[in-house]
This record gives C-alpha cells, sequence and structure tokens, in this order.
C-alpha cells in the first residue's frame, strides 16, 4: 500500500488556524450579547433592537464585501470554474470558519449605538476590504482593519450628528468620556466625585450601563472576553494588559501632579475606548509585534499615543488612531527585537523600562505645556 | 521559562495509554527482509549466497568500514534473494531476503555463561562489538564506538524518558525486563569504568518507575530520576545539562557522559545473556489508521505491511489523506509505503487516517516563539532566511535551534516552521 509523502509536522497541538478565529468571535459575541441584554435593561427595547441589528447589518456586510472581493478577484485573473460548486468551495470554508465575520463582528462593537444602518454597512465593507482584503487577507495585513474602519468612520461620518428617529432621548446623552473632555480632562477631587455621581457611579461604568459605544462600555464583560481569550492561548495578555497598566500609571503620575488624586486614572480607565482597545485591537496578533520584548514596548507606546491624543487633541477615535500609529512602528519593532529570547534579559527589562519612563515623560510634559 | 521568552517548551498528551495497557502479541513471519544499511551507511560485504541455510545469529553481512558493523539473521532458513527494496530512508536498498523454517535453530556468539557480570570490561566491550548493538533510540550509532575512549568518562546516562506520542515499545521493556535493564547497566558501568548510573525516566511511566526501584534498592551506582512530561525532554543535551549542569559541543563523552537509550542497554544485557544478537524487537503500532493499535514482538527484516495484516489492517479510508510515519509523530519522517522491513532501530509505525491539513498564512501568533526550546524566533528566522540575510540570521540565533520540531506542531497555519528553520540553520553555519 503506497501512502502520500508529506512534511512533518504529523502531530498538531493546541491551536489551528480556525480554533484561533473562532475564539476571536466567542469573546466578542459575549460583550455583543452582554451590549444588547445591557441597553434593554437600561434603555430599553427599540435601542437594544437597533443595536442587535448593528451587529447584525456589519457581520453581513463584511461578508458580502469579503467573497465580493474574492469574487471580482477571481474573474480579474480569469479562473476557470468547471462547475458553481468548485466557484464556491473556498468561500463555503471561510464562511465556516467565521473568518469573513470577524473584522465586523468586533467594528460594530466599537461604534456608536447612534450610527445608522448604512453607515454601518458601509464602514464594515470599508474596514474589511481596505483594511485586510487588499494586503492579500488574513495574516498579511499590517494595519489593524478595525481601527481603520473606525478612522474611517471618523473622518467621513464623525462631522454630521446622526440621530435614529426611533431611539429614545436617553442614548444622544453625552458619553462618559464626553463629560470628561468637557470637564477639559483637568479636575479636583471633589469634581472627580460629582463626575462619577453624574455618569452613575463606578459600578455602573464598570457594568457598562452608561452610553457609550455598543461594546465598549461594559469593562467586565470586556476584562472576561480578554481572560478567555487568554485562557485559549489565542491573546497573549502581555500587549492588553500592559497598555491598560500604562495608561493607569501614567494617570496615576499626571493626577499626583494636578491634584486629582487616587481615582483620577480610574476615569481614564472606564471612559472612551482603552479597555476595549487593549482587549479587542491591541490583542491581535497579526498587527501588533510577535515576541513578548516587542509587545511590552508596543504598548508602552500605545499608551502614550492614545494619552497623548486623549489629554491634547481629540478624546474620540484617539485609541484606534493610535494603534494605527503603532502598527506602522510594528515591523520596525520586530525587526529591532530579533534576537534570542532566552538571552540579555537585564538588557530587555531596561529596555522596556527606557520605553516607559519616555512614554510618561512625554505625556505629561507636553499636556501640561498645551495647558500653560 | 522566563517573561520574556515564553515557555519554551511543550505539554503534550503523549497518548501512551492507547498501547501501553494492552497485551504484546508476538508475530513470526514467513519472510524476513533484512537491509543491508545502518543509516546512512550501505556499504556491506555479504556472507551468504542465494540457497544457503541459515540460522538465527548467523553473520549475513560485514559493514567495509573501521566499524566492521556485522548483521545477522534473524530467522532459520533459507537465503532466496538479494534484492533491492524500499526502505525506511525513502531509497532502495539491498535486502537479504530469507525464507523462515520455523525450526528457530540458532547460531550462538560465544559460549554464553551463568552469571553476565562474570565477564570482564574488555569482554564486554568485544561482545558488543561482535554482536553490531546499535543505538536503538533511532541514531542507528554502534553502540562500541561510545566505549571506545573511557578515560575521562565518569557516568552513564540511560535514557528511558520515550518522548514520543503514541510510542510505548521502550516503556514496554522497561516494565517487563527491568532485571535486565539493571545487569546491563552494571556491565555499561563496568565497560566504561564509570562510577555512576543514572536512569531517567518519564513522571507518568509509575509501573516503570516501581519495577525499576524495587530491583535498584541492592545497587548504589544506579540512580533513578524523573522527569516530567514535556517535549523535548529526551534531547541529551537537555538531559545532561539538567543532571550533572554540563554542556557539550558535539558528543556527550565531551562532558565525562556516554548516553544510551533504554533498549539498548536492555537488548545488550540479552544479547550477553544468550549470546545472540538482536534478533527481535518490541514495535508500536499506533495512531488512528490502525485497527488495531498495540504492541508487537517482530523479528528484524519483518515486512510491515505483513503485520498490519496480521494484526486487523487499516482502518476504513487509509491510505487517503492517511500519513504512515517511522517512529513517532515528533520525530518521525513519513513513509510512503509499507512494504518496508523493520530495522533494529524502529521503535513503531504511526499511521494517522486523516493528516490533510490546509497551509495558511503566518498568523503570527507567536506560538512557535512562545514553545521554541532554544528561546530562538521561528518564524523571524524564516523571514530572514527567505532574504538570504546572515546577519540578522546570526542575530536570531539561526545556529541554536535545537531541530526539535516543536515549532511545527504549534504552528497554528500549519507551515513547515521547523523544516525551514533547519535549512536556515544550514545556511548559517555555511561558510
Ligand atoms: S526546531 Fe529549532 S527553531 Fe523550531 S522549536 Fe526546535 S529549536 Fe526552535
Ligand atoms: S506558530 Fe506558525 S502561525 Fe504562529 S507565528 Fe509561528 S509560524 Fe506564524
Amino acid at each position: 500500500m503506497n501512502f502520500p509523502l508529506k512534511p512533518a509536522p504529523h502531530t498538531k497541538v493546541g491551536n489551528r488556524h480556525e480554533d484561533i478565529v473562532a475564539t476571536v468571535i466567542k469573546a466578542a459575541l459575549f460583550v455583543a450579547v452582554w451590549a444588547i441584554y445591557n441597553r434593554f435593561m437600561v434603555f430599553g427595547i427599540e435601542t437594544a433592537a437597533h443595536v442587535a441589528l448593528m451587529i447584525l447589518v456589519a457581520c453581513t456586510a463584511s461578508t458580502i464585501a469579503h467573497l465580493g472581493f474574492h469574487m471580482a478577484m477571481d474573474a480579474l485573473e480569469k479562473k476557470s470554474f468547471t462547475s458553481f460548486k468548485e466557484r464556491i468551495a473556498p468561500y463555503k470554508h471561510k464562511i465556516r470558519t467565521g473568518e469573513t465575520v470577524v473584522t465586523g463582528l468586533i467594528l460594530a462593537l466599537a461604534m456608536q449605538p447612534t450610527a445608522h444602518l448604512y453607515v454601518v454597512a458601509i464602514v464594515a465593507i470599508f474596514a474589511e476590504i481596505i483594511g485586510k482584503l487588499i494586503y492579500g487577507g488574513y495574516g498579511q495585513n499590517i494595519f489593524n482593519p478595525v481601527a481603520v474602519g473606525l478612522i474611517f468612520n471618523a473622518l467621513t461620518f464623525g462631522g454630521t450628528v446622526l440621530t435614529v428617529g426611533y431611539l429614545p432621548d436617553i442614548i444622544t446623552q453625552p458619553t462618559p468620556l464626553a463629560a470628561l473632555t468637557t470637564a477639559n480632562w483637568i479636575m479636583t477631587p471633589q469634581e472627580l466625585a460629582n463626575y462619577f455621581a453624574n455618569t452613575g457611579g463606578i459600578i455602573n461604568m464598570f457594568l457598562g450601563t452608561v452610553p457609550g459605544s455598543v461594546g465598549e462600555t461594559s469593562r467586565l464583560a470586556l476584562l472576561v472576553a480578554l481572560g478567555y481569550m487568554c485562557y485559549k492561548k489565542v491573546a497573549d495578555w502581555v500587549t492588553p494588559i500592559f497598555y491598560m497598566g500604562t495608561v493607569y500609571v501614567i494617570m496615576l503620575v499626571y493626577g499626583f501632579i494636578i491634584g486629582a488624586g487616587f481615582w483620577y486614572p480610574v476615569a481614564h480607565l472606564l471612559t472612551g475606548g482603552i479597555v476595549f482597545g487593549a482587549v479587542f485591537l491591541a490583542s491581535d496578533p497579526i498587527t501588533t509585534p510577535i515576541n513578548r520584548q516587542g509587545k511590552v514596548i508596543f504598548a508602552v507606546g500605545l499608551a502614550m499615543f492614545t494619552l497623548l491624543i486623549r489629554l491634547t487633541a481629540s478624546p474620540t477615535e484617539g485609541v484606534a488612531f493610535s494603534i494605527l500609529l503603532m502598527n506602522m512602528l510594528t515591523p520596525l519593532i520586530d525587526s529591532k527585537t530579533a534576537n534570542v529570547t532566552t538571552e540579555n534579559t537585564n538588557k530587555k527589562i531596561r529596555s522596556s523600562a527606557i520605553a516607559f519612563a519616555i512614554a510618561t515623560v512625554v505625556v505629561i510634559g507636553f499636556t501640561v505645556l498645551t495647558q500653560l | 521559562m522566563g517573561f520574556f521568552s515564553g515557555q519554551n517548551c511543550i505539554k503534550l498528551d503523549m497518548q501512551k495509554t492507547l498501547t501501553n495497557s494492552k497485551p504484546v502479541s508476538e508475530y513470526t513471519p514467513k519472510l524476513v527482509a533484512i537491509p543491508l544499511k545502518n543509516m546512512a551507511f550501505e556499504d556491506f560485504t555479504t556472507h551468504v549466497n542465494v540457497g544457503d541455510v541459515v540460522k538465527i545469529g548467523t553473520k549475513l553481512a560485514t559493514g567495509n568500514d573501521h566499524n566492521k558493523l556485522p548483521l545477522f539473521s534473524s530467522v532459520s532458513g533459507t537465503v532466496t534473494a538479494i534484492e533491492k527494496r524500499d526502505h525506511i530512508s525513502l531509497k532502495k536498498t539491498n535486502h537479504i531476503i530469507i525464507e523462515n523454517d520455523f525450526k528457530d535453530e540458532k547460531e550462538l556468539l560465544f559460549d554464553p555463561v551463568e552469571d553476565i557480570l562474570s565477564f570482564t570490561g574488555d569482554e564486554i566491550k568485544k561482545h558488543m562489538k561482535d554482536a553490531g548493538v546499535l543505538g536503538l533510540s533511532g541514531s542507528g550509532t554502534p553502540t562500541f564506538t561510545k566505549f571506545r575512549n573511557t578515560k575521562n568518562v565518569t557516568s552513564i546516562l540511560i535514557n528511558a524518558i520515550e518522548d514520543e506520542q503514541f510510542i510505548t515499545a521502550d516503556e514496554y521493556n522497561i516494565t517487563t525486563y527491568p532485571a535486565l535493564l539493571a545487569k546491563g547497566a552494571l556491565t555499561l558501568l563496568k565497560a566504561a569504568d564509570a562510577k555512576e548510573c543514572v536512569i531517567v525516566i518519564r513522571e507518568s511511566n509509575k509501573e516503570g518507575f516501581e519495577k525499576l526501584s524495587a530491583i535498584l534498592g541492592d545497587f548504589q551506582e544506579i540512580k533513578i530520576t524523573k522527569m516530567p512530561d514535556i517535549y523535548p525532554m529526551g534531547f541529551e543535551r537537555t538531559l545532561i545539562k539538567k543532571i550533572w549542569d554540563k554542556t557539550f559541543k558535539v558528543l556527550p563523552i565531551e562532558a565525562g557522559v556516554i548516553s544510551t537509550n533504554v533498549s539498548t542497554v536492555i537488548e545488550f544485557a540479552r544479547t550477553l545473556t544468550n549470546a545472540l544478537p538482536l534478533y527481535e524487537r518490541v514495535i508500536t503500532l499506533a495512531g488512528d489508521g490502525f485497527i488495531n493499535q498495540q504492541n508487537v514482538k517482530v523479528r528484524i527484516g519483518t515486512i510491515l505491511s505483513d503485520i498490519v495484516a496480521e494484526m486487523g489492517g487499516y482502518a476504513a479510508g487509509v491510505p487517503k489523506n492517511a500519513r504512515l510515519v517511522h517512529g513517532g509523530p515528533l520525530r518521525g519522517s513519513a513513509v510512503i509505503t509499507d512494504n518496508l522491513s523493520v530495522t533494529p532501530v524502529t521503535n513503531g509505525f504511526v499511521c494517522i487516517a486523516n493528516a490533510e491539513h490546509e497551509q495558511s498564512p503566518c498568523s503570527r501568533c507567536g506560538a512557535c516563539i512562545r514553545h521554541c526550546p532554544a528561546g530562538l524566533q521561528p518564524i523571524q528566522i524564516i523571514g530572514a532566511f527567505k532574504l538570504k540575510n546572515k546577519e540578522t540570521l546570526k542575530q536570531l540565533g539561526a545556529d541554536k535551534c535545537i531541530e526539535c520540531g516543536v515549532c511545527s506542531f504549534v504552528c497554528s497555519s500549519f507551515i513547515d516552521v521547523s523544516d525551514n528553520a533547519k535549512k536556515a540553520k544550514a545556511f548559517t553555519l555555511q561558510k
């Protein structure tokens, strides 16, 4: 009996490509379900339904974009197929593994629940094609497709205030992030306490029963999703935790300088997309550095840019912008950390510490300068 | 293990229970084909012609180099042909075909003695050479070459780890012949004039550990050390570093250690006892491609397809999408046919019914980096290798690859990472 000759590996351990995609989708779905339930409990059935529709539309749109793009490519390359079945076979596999919906799903979670459905569709299609497919698809893209979509959304539709007719007013209330911006970020402990009281309290902000993007508000759900992805070894905890940790520490120092007290960094972590960005964007292995040392540097740099943008420029989409910035630096970080991972541990700790110190000084120095 | 380097190994389900709990079958074939080849070496002078009658232990051929490696018949019967056949190395190789007359007549190498411990060191070494004892772990090195110069040798390492998935041939030998193992260890100590002998065994091989400890209680110079169930663990380099904290460049003897495989020691003790060369061994048939996964005792030179037919055949659907591997799935190599004969270094065959994997582009999951025992970044090495960038390759330590294959097993995209890492290593080392 003859056997086909194939190279090693003859065995497989751990995640397969499909498992990775499936795990991310499960984590994102958990956040999505939580978000819908949250909206239902706080704002009522219409908001919840709209959020659910947004997610559905985004997934459908990115799937259509994905398939359409590949079919167009096939047509351009004049590939010939003997049957329709053969033509759709590769796409069937992609749909089954969920590769086509993952961008749309996460994107929908990052958008404001006030977005029109057609905007969601356009943004999802843009993210799928420009953010991912034109680079050659999964694994080849240098920019995080979700961040690309968010920036596109901000630049194209961000200026217009979108109100969806049937939504209750509550949803157009200022988000905690907007409230924090209005207060010009600098607060005394008293102001901070008032702020938390006005936005519904720390607990509610942690649970997510406050206005904000679809999936961003519930930090609890996001942390559970992160825990799940790390447990399944799909995400490395280093980037998200170092990112949030750096934000926390820099803001703690800053809070002491301006006299805002111990809870000041918490206000930053509980507003905007920092936790969401940490869990779903910074943990994405494709567009972030591949080894631990690079991940630490990436996370620290990401925190620096996020805070700079947040404190001195536009508060919204600061996370997405800084993700794209750091994505650009990823190949550089990768080549600078090309070494044997078990060697020179002290040097690695030192370089990480220096990166951290630079980030702190830059953020605080720049912010204080602009305040003068 | 460290923050920057990841875990440097993989925890594996070794899947040993598939075969280690089942009884061992015995199969004596009608015909054996003894390959005139040991590893890459195939320059042999034959001493028999077609039509000759041979016995178990009759010398069939001798190697034409300074090792003078002898090959023996594993059955009694008649030589029917000397012809080229498929070999596990994938190259056509000369084989001596012998038809078994089932009389099992034997030709002894020397006069057996009452107690093999009465042999002197030189006698032991002489028998080791004359019986053509080989490293049975897969290396195929004639064992006596390790004992040529034993001046600096202080310790003997007996590797009973068997860190391969599925394969339990060593485990069977340990649990069945602990007494032979002890005796073999003592003779090796004598041959090398060494002081201590360490047997390393897998943590999960509890039965083997108990049986060995019970016997070894009387011998001060033999110690058993348990090692955790991770891969890679059975590499000489890893073990010698762990046990004695010593390193070496090429051969363990530089660190004063002679390292052997456990089955080699047991079979050598048997050879000294019954004055016959290795003519049968236990091999493991495992993997879902076989209907019966179990250990089988077979003669050297038995043809695999005969064994499989005797053991119940292949599962439905084989060989479409299947893969047949000589050795375990971790370090073994795929073969293209089952018309192959069992060699002394064959510890088993694994047949995986569905090994169809679709390769996808690297998803940068980092698994290869987290698990590389040498602390390398395999995917970065491949990238630099594609660009033929020697500078970066050196920086990445491409020459430190231990060729363990871990990066390929863990790759989520089924890329042949280790294959390329090996090539990159060769490229980096070349002047
Ligand atoms: S084969 Fe080489 S590169 Fe791959 S894991 Fe083993 S040592 Fe590392
Ligand atoms: S394990 Fe495979 S997919 Fe993951 S980084 Fe290494 S080569 Fe890429």
